[in-house]
């Protein structure tokens, strides 16, 4: 079975290589860590519990574009104006 | 001259208006103030000024919280930021008034003094604020027993009719379901994970005053599965008085033709009566739901966003629905990771099932096809029987 940790770590990184390009929501991501690890080693509920630290530490957070996405924490551009 | 010339009219006729309001709230708040010029601006330019979206929340939650931000900060400075904040109402809407002042007095420190009552989705729904002033705010409302509503591609905040606080026709207690979900479903309320929203709402009878039918992706509606509790000296009351012409105000608008009166008897075949509640509205002394009460759950009903608006059409047609409502809650289990699975971006529950057919989704949550799962009464069944299709 893939460790919290290591699921944490891989999630961080997808987003993190979505940033700019794409934005990312939950079902996609989640579809895409399954693949990674494998059904056997990862399920739904681990991706669950993996997002849910990396938000509650403020690593990812929650946004809206069409739907809920996740995202790196920055300052948004209408936020500076 | 003044400086909103156009939003001005909008005060004159007889009814309540809101630029009054805003304006009265303009004299202690900036906010107001440059909402009025925005508001100005927009009816000038016939376009809105108001950007939607982004990434503004409270830490750890993804609902609740509506970014809004203008495309004019630099004419109106107050109202760069405007965010909207959703707060859980209690089932039903019962507030006291203390309640009520408080949640008044909080919006006033932290944002603009404006609310809706109530949105849609059945929050107390707090207009204008900052990002700055997000985390105060939940702060202080979750000290005082309050949390946030949903928003985004969560489970939206759970509403419902008043039912048995307030109405003899409530077939099930809708208030304390919808207390029950609302506590059950909190991790799918604040942590949006679904490919879009899904919204609850119960009615306690087929009048369905929430409109739960046309609102919301499932809808819990209260019905009975035995007679119409019949009282035949109410209804000779009924005839007597000429309030009521039984034979063209209750058997002529039955839409299922099942009752009949022949001037001092009225007979209802039960069988064939679709609960619409119509003869029920109109002789509530002589008429009431039958003994054996329950819901039925209607599955897939939106309105028009990425397509068209949809019904609720039937997918359980009776439940007991009484706490823990475990039977309830692991069909639910089964629709959403069957939803989760097979969702496509932005889907609605409604909208997968018109592109998967209904047939197809039952069999997937395990449900066995009945002649009830249909869309309107007597008509379009979803059924197929593959006998049929066999012998051709």
């Amino acid at each position: 079975m893939a460790s919290l940790e290591e699921i944490k770590d891989y999630l961080f990184h997808k987003v993190e290589s979505y940033a700019g390009k794409k934005q990312v929501k939950v079902p996609h991501l989640t579809q895409e860590i399954i693949e990674h690890f494998g059904e056997a080693e990862c399920s739904k509920k681990d991706v669950k519990e993996a997002l849910k630290e990396l938000i509650d530490e403020e690593k990812l957070v929650y946004g809206y574009y069409g739907g809920t996405t996740i995202e790196l924490p920055h300052v948004e551009g209408s936020a500076n104006a | 001259m003044s400086d909103t010339p156009m939003i001005d009219q909008l005060e004159t006729g007889p009814w309540p208006s809101f630029i009054k309001d805003i304006k009265r709230m303009a004299e202690k708040n900036a906010m107001c103030k440059d909402l009025l010029g925005l508001l100005e601006m927009s009816y000038k330019d016939k376009k809105t000024h108001w950007k939607h979206g982004g990434i503004v929340g409270v830490r750890g939650y993804g609902g609740g919280i509506i970014g809004r931000y203008s495309d004019s900060p630099e004419k109106f400075p107050n109202v760069s930021h405007f965010h909207t904040v959703r707060v859980n109402q209690p089932s039903a809407w019962f507030y006291n008034t203390g309640a009520l002042r408080y949640l008044c007095d909080l919006w006033e420190k932290h944002g603009s003094g404006l609310t809706n009552l109530h949105g849609s989705t059945g929050d107390f729904v707090m207009l204008g604020t900052t990002t700055d002033q997000l985390e105060p705010i939940f702060t202080d409302l979750s000290e005082h027993g309050w949390d946030l509503g949903g928003s985004g591609s969560d489970v939206r905040t759970p509403s419902c009719c008043n039912g048995m606080a307030r109405c003899e026709f409530a077939c099930y207690d809708t208030m304390n379901l919808c207390y029950d979900l609302t506590n059950e479903y909190q991790d799918e309320l604040h942590r949006p994970a679904f490919p879009y929203k899904f919204k609850f709402k119960m009615s306690g009878c087929p009048n369905d005053c929430v409109a739960s039918i046309a609102r919301s992706d499932c809808s819990i509606i209260g019905t009975w599965r035995d007679d119409i509790q019949q009282d035949d000296a109410a209804v000779a009351e009924y005839a007597k008085g000429g309030k009521v012409d039984i034979a063209n105000d209750v058997v002529g608008k039955c839409p299922t033709g099942c009752m009949s009166w022949n001037g001092s008897k009225l007979s209802i075949d039960n069988k064939n009566c679709n609960r619409c509640m119509h003869c029920i509205n109109v002789m509530p002394k002589a008429l009431r739901p039958g003994k054996d009460k329950g819901a039925m759950i209607l599955l897939g009903a939106k309105a028009p966003i990425v397509q068209g608006a949809l019904l609720s059409s039937v997918l359980v047609p009776f439940i007991k629905m009484e706490p823990p409502y475990e039977e309830f809650k692991d069909l639910i289990r089964r629709i959403w990771e069957f939803w989760d699975e097979h969702g496509e971006n932005r889907e609605r529950i409604g909208e997968m099932i018109v592109r998967i057919g209904k047939g197809n989704f039952v069999e997937e949550v395990g449900l066995e096809p009945v002649p009830a799962m249909i869309k309107e009464p007597r008509s379009n069944p979803y059924i197929f029987y593959e006998e049929y299709f066999d012998e051709e």
